[in-house]
């Protein structure tokens, strides 16, 4: 496996120059506000436009690191850090010719080499950054800590190409962890097989079948005995849209309003898609599935989908948040936050664009996880015991279209359907700001 | 991937980095390193570092033992190759024993050359390649006041930084009429030797030493025209030569060094090479060129590791470029920074000798080609970029000349980072 290491991320459009970065690495690396001596520089006095700070970019093979002719540069294969050893350190300045991204400077006031050190993994640039140019991304800390743990599913599952379900299933059990029941009640997930022979194939941990309707019921019932045997375990559920928003709706309602202790997760395709691409509760509007045909007077769902997620806030869940398998990091972040409410029922909305059903070349579904969110269709947010906040701000939306142009279920909408189908997601959009 | 046996000749830096580029991407095959000294590897570019005094020997060696060990590549140290034998696959050692291999990658570097000056050989100088080399000349140069060095290039004028910071005086000899020929101009070549002259350095320039013999403890220099200089440490530095002798007879293309193409491989299939070894195309193409600097062995290393991984790779041709830095000063100088053919080329420059700045940027049409900096903050990283990767400053031209260090940044943030 690649070293994969957090990342020092610069986003120059956003920078205002403002200085701030210069002045806080100066302050913490030599104690005063002489910019001379920061290891991060803006590019200062041009005529047009700033193009943000430059700094080390931590390179995988670092060619200061491989011409030192001291051996006084090294990468930390744990943390990705390249640093200099300034006892070492020659001042032969040969790094300063071999770094493309002038990462690595000699400074003339301290007759030394310096570089970025990523502060050791918590860089201060970034906490004064204001405009939001520099950003620590810490994909690689999850990735690892992803890589460490155990896949908790076989080999082999039998989900249509492209679906994200295989990538939900084994990323959620990895953080999820071998103390875990799971249902997973008629769908697709079922259908590729979860439900496996023990070990060999399907889930590695205790899991079930439950009916359609009575997942949650289910699930209650299993949480109350292991709590009354005195063993903490997560139940948790993987159920499609139709299980949640229609057939299981109404014991998922149940076991929110007596706060049962359960990890419900909805994984949304935004249909009966293993059954033949039937309309569910929650297909968007506008869709084509083979009960909301496209012909001569039929032209797609008529109706808005439910919004399910909004539903379960307006339950009082103490827990509600979306994902999307684009933001595998927010994800995480979500399910671990579901994983430590002990007092009721945390709910998970998670889409799952579906190839087969939605008509898109299996290759695109992130693309379409993506722009789900970047055109605000999907936004992504918590609802944590009153407290609603957005996980991934968009700041330009982009227009619905980019979104809809990409997925066959949509290829007849006209463009009082656009129209109405942007509408729709200005004012749902238009709601959660009201609750932030 | 097939386990191989690559076996690299000589743990300098193109060695180094071609065991760590092959080791990088191919965990199980076994890689042999062959050194022709007992110690663990190092960048005789160090060495003047070593012989001021400035770094220790214990702390110059470029990794520790365990290193090796964890990356699982193995030393054969102290022992030199004495002949190759590609039909077979092998390679003979000094001490009888033979190796095989399935990939070879030459590395061997260079040695001193010895000019032909009477006398000279039979005196036996000092010369700086090896850290052997290194501890006689320090050992010596603590125990004299004086010293005369032959060849005012990179390598002399480092070990004359070095003698001079031990405390002793040096001469300077160079056949040229400048110092640090090929890298810096006249005017530029001047500002250096300054900055020498100010710490107890002084030069012979445009001077050619007629004969040389040993007597009572002094080496005695006649110079061609006028006068007689004497010296307890005499030190040549007038150039590296490749090492190729063990290669006589066996098929392998050598000229000055081993002919390689673009992806570093010599014309036997399984055989490549990098480092001060070889001679290859120049960057604009004006032939096969030998120049043994520091950043092309590192480059090399790499690529002929990668080459020899079947990637496909293709070296964009040596430009010629080197940076030092002397008595607190610094200076740089990359590419083509005194052309020959005046109307194609546009040169812009500043010069102040008051403040011993020099700043020269040579174009090419739109493209900058070559630039000579002394003592002027600016990141010779990107400028070495910018003539590598061809991108023209374009209608930011004059901005660029303005101000040199916050366009380059900029060229690089729009063109590569």
């Amino acid at each position: 496996m690649e070293a994969v290491f957090n990342q020092l991320a610069i986003y120059p459009e956003k920078c205002n120059n403002c200085l701030d970065c210069e002045k806080v690495c100066a302050r913490i690396k030599t104690g005063t506000e002489d910019s001379t001596h920061s290891r991060i520089r803006t590019i200062k006095s041009l005529k047009e436009n700033y193009y943000g700070p430059v700094v080390c970019v931590q390179c995988n093979e670092p060619d200061c690191a491989n011409i030192c002719p001291a051996g006084a540069i090294h990468k930390n294969s744990e943390t990705g850090i390249v640093s200099i050893d300034d006892k070492k350190c020659v001042r032969c300045l040969l790094c300063t010719l071999a770094c493309p991204y002038c990462g690595i400077f000699y400074s003339y006031k301290d007759q030394n080499v310096i570089k970025c050190d990523l502060c050791n993994g918590d860089p201060e640039c970034v906490k004064v950054c204001e405009p939001g140019a520099l950003k620590y991304l810490r994909h690689a800390e999850l990735y690892r800590e992803w890589a460490s743990k155990e896949d908790l599913f076989s080999p082999g599952l039998s989900a249509c190409m492209g679906c994200n379900s295989e990538l939900i299933v084994r990323f959620s059990l990895r953080i999820l962890g071998k103390n875990t029941i799971l249902a997973t009640p008629p769908g697709c997930i079922p259908g590729f097989g979860a439900v496996g022979l023990s070990d060999t194939t399907g889930a590695r941990i205790p899991i079930f079948h439950p009916l359609l309707s009575n997942t949650a019921a289910m699930l209650a019932g299993i949480k109350r005995y292991y709590r009354r045997m005195g063993r903490e375990v997560y139940v948790v559920t993987f159920a499609g849209d139709g299980g949640t928003a229609d057939v299981g709706f109404q014991t998922l309602s149940g076991a929110v309003e007596r706060g049962e202790n359960i990890i419900y997760i909805c994984v949304d395709n935004e249909g009966y898609m293993n059954t033949g691409i039937q309309r569910s509760g929650t297909t968007s509007f506008g869709a084509w599935t083979t009960t909301t045909p496209v012909g001569k007077t039929s032209k797609g769902k008529t109706r808005e989908s439910k919004n399910l997620p909004m539903i379960m806030v307006m339950h009082g869940a103490p827990y509600v948040a979306t994902a999307n398998t684009a933001f595998l990091e927010d994800y995480a972040q979500k399910l671990k936050k579901a994983m430590e409410i002990k007092d009721g029922v945390a709910y998970i909305h998670l889409l799952s664009p579906c190839p087969t059903g939605w008509r898109f070349p299996p290759e695109k579904t992130i693309e379409v996880s993506r722009l789900a969110v970047e055109t605000n269709f999907f936004p992504l947010w918590e609802y944590e015991r009153g407290k609603f906040r957005f996980t991934h701000s968009v700041e330009n939306p982009k227009p619905v279209e980019e979104y809809t142009r990409l997925i066959g279920k949509y290829d007849h909408l006209n463009k009082d359907q656009i129209e109405k189908f942007q509408r729709i997601v200005k004012e749902r959009m238009a709601l959660l700001k009201k609750m932030g | 991937m097939s386990e191989k046996r690559y076996v690299i000749v000589g743990n300098g830096p193109a060695g180094i980095n071609a065991a760590q580029g092959l080791r990088s991407k191919d965990s199980q095959s076994k890689i042999t390193l062959i050194g022709q000294e007992t110690t663990l590897p190092y960048s005789p570019t160090i060495l003047p570092y070593f012989v001021s005094g400035k770094i220790k020997e214990k702390d110059l060696f470029l990794s520790k033992e365990e290193y090796f060990k964890k990356e699982n590549i193995e030393l054969i140290l102290g022992k030199g190759v004495v002949s190759l034998s590609p039909q077979e696959g092998k390679l003979f050692l000094k001490d009888g024993s033979s190796l095989h291999y399935d990939v070879l990658i030459l590395s061997q570097g260079g040695s001193p050359i010895i000019p032909n000056i009477p006398g000279l050989r039979e005196v036996n100088p000092l010369v700086l390649r090896t850290l052997t080399g290194a501890k006689r000349l320090r050992s010596k140069a603590l125990k004299v006041s004086k010293a005369i060095i032959l060849g005012a290039g990179l390598i002399g004028m480092q070990t004359a930084q070095a003698l001079s910071e031990i405390g002793i005086s040096v001469e300077v000899i160079e056949l040229l009429s400048q110092v640090l020929p090929g890298y810096f101009d006249q005017k530029g070549s001047a500002l250096i030797q300054k900055v020498y002259e100010s710490h107890r350095v002084s030069f012979y320039t445009s001077t050619q030493v007629e004969s040389v013999e040993f007597k009572k403890g002094s080496y005695n220099l006649s110079l061609k025209k006028w006068k007689t200089l004497n010296t307890p440490l005499l030190f040549v530095a007038t150039g590296v030569a490749p090492n190729i002798d063990f290669l006589k007879g066996s098929g392998i293309e050598v000229k000055k060094g081993i002919l390689v193409d673009k992806a570093m491989r010599t014309n036997i299939s399984n055989i490549f090479a990098a480092g001060d070894v070889v001679q290859m195309e120049d960057f604009w193409g004006r032939g096969r060129v030998n120049q043994p600097i520091l950043i092309h062995a590192v480059d090399q290393g790499r690529m002929a590791a990668a080459s020899a991984l079947d990637q496909e790779v293709s070296h964009e041709g040596n430009i010629s470029m080197n940076l030092f830095h002397f008595f607190g000063q610094n200076a740089f100088s990359i590419g083509l920074v005194s052309p020959d053919e005046r109307d194609r080329y546009k040169v812009h420059q500043t010069y102040v000798p008051s403040k011993r700045r020099y700043l020269k940027f040579v174009f090419d049409g739109d493209l900058l080609v070559g630039v000579m900096v002394i003592n002027t903050i600016l990141d010779p990283g990107i400028l070495l970029q910018l003539i590598r990767r061809r991108i023209p400053p374009g209608k930011d031209k004059e901005e660029f000349l303005e101000r040199p260090l916050e366009m380059g940044r900029k060229l690089m943030c729009q063109n590569w980072r």
